[in-house]
């Protein structure tokens, strides 16, 4: 009776859980509804949400994966899982981190490269203001 | 080349074996047209071929994707003040010869927003079949929706009038953006319809979208169906500081 009552999650912690994960998982869909979050990063949070979901209202499936992976309480394991998906999310930033900083330096270096080219031929800028106003595209 | 009022973009990424063709055919087929290839930061000679074919070439510092690359077209159309934009892919699959049916099809049927379907008539154009089953989904999906029958939404041969270069401008899917590109021209009120069209396959290239991540492509773009269901505009209102600036303004010259 006792073992058993170890292989489930306490119903307590069972409605904190899932409470938890379903705010969460609607959370991101608001912020993906609002545009505050791009789809390509928000495919890992929603995966992470909808395990964490399944699990902490699935208490059987819970339970094996604890027992699979050796860890003798469900609510452990939900950890282990939330901890996991963690360290997935926070590895996926520094690769998405390391991108932007690399493509931030690139605009930097075009830039400056443009801004020299313009400042070399000031001349030939103002020589090109007439021809602008009568642009054929000018409304 | 100037006082045209009307655009072909053409995205192209690490597309040096086609790309000099398909700008020498659209120049030969549709003559009236301003050619602009979006060099999407390319490590071979595409933005060269590009030029030499006598293209205008506007070459991203770095890879933005299928959508930023297209957009990055959409943005000098709106600028440059042009009226009509035609999309044609870079590796050659969209026949520039089929150019005029699609502008035929944009001045008839009075819609905002056309593109060349593939199976609209049976073209002969064979497709993997888990591509086919894809399309058959987002086909299905795209009519239910927008209630028309639509039966290609995945082609990004498209031909679009000043309100499609508009909108586009402002604001365009990222990765996988034509079925999304689709959805958002619908929900703002745009015309949508399909022409009949043959595509070629592949000349050289590799298509954006392999077996590995076609799982991937399916949810991405099924995702972004669900969600954009549930916005009231896709889109925010027109406040962009740049669109507020009038376009001869913007870029102070026209193309070129």
């Amino acid at each position: 009776m006792l073992l058993l009552a170890a292989e489930t999650l306490p119903a307590r912690a069972q409605t904190v859980a899932v409470i938890g994960s379903a705010l969460l998982f609607f959370f991101l869909l608001e912020l993906l509804r609002r545009r505050r979050l791009a789809e390509p990063y928000a495919i890992l949070w929603l995966i992470s949400s909808v395990v964490l979901l399944v699990l902490s209202v699935w208490n059987d499936l819970l339970a094996e994966v604890a027992d699979g992976v050796g860890i003798r309480t469900p609510a452990n394991a939900l950890f282990a899982v939330a901890f996991g998906f963690v360290l997935v999310l926070l590895l996926s930033f520094s690769v998405v981190i390391s991108r932007l900083s690399r493509e931030n330096k690139i605009l930097a270096q075009e830039l400056a490269r443009l801004n020299e080219a313009q400042s070399q031929a000031p001349a030939q800028a103002r020589d090109a203001e007439p021809a602008r106003q009568e642009s054929p595209t000018a409304k | 080349m100037s006082g045209s009022r009307k655009i072909v973009i053409v995205p192209a990424y690490n597309e040096e074996g086609s790309v000099g063709s398909v700008v020498a055919e659209i120049r030969r087929e549709a003559p009236d047209f301003d050619v602009l290839v979006i060099d999407d930061g390319s490590i071979d000679a595409t933005a060269k071929r590009a030029r030499d074919a006598g293209a205008t070439v506007l070459t991203n510092p770095f890879n933005l994707g299928i959508g930023g690359a297209v957009q990055s077209g959409y943005r000098y159309a709106y600028m440059g003040g042009y009226e009509v934009a035609i999309q044609v892919d870079g590796d050659g699959q969209h026949d520039p010869g089929q150019i005029e049916k699609l502008e035929d099809k944009l001045r008839t049927s009075g819609a905002d927003l056309v593109w060349g379907s593939r199976f609209l008539e049976h073209a002969g154009y064979r497709v993997p079949r888990l591509r086919r089953a894809g399309r058959v989904i987002f086909a299905r999906l795209v009519s239910a929706i927008t209630r028309e029958p639509i039966s290609d939404p995945t082609s990004g041969f498209r031909i679009g009038n000043r309100r499609a270069i508009e909108l586009f401008a402002r604001d365009y899917p990222h990765d996988y953006p034509e079925v999304e590109a689709i959805l958002m021209a619908h929900s703002h009120d745009l015309e949508i319809s399909e022409v009949a069209v043959t595509m070629r396959q592949r000349e050289t290239g590799r298509s954006s979208i392999n077996m590995l991540n076609a799982g991937y492509y399916m949810v991405r773009v099924l995702l972004a169906i669900f969600i954009g269901l549930f916005r009231r505009s896709p889109v925010p209102p027109s406040e962009d500081e740049w669109l507020a600036t009038p376009p001869s303004e913007a870029l102070g010259s026209g193309p070129r």
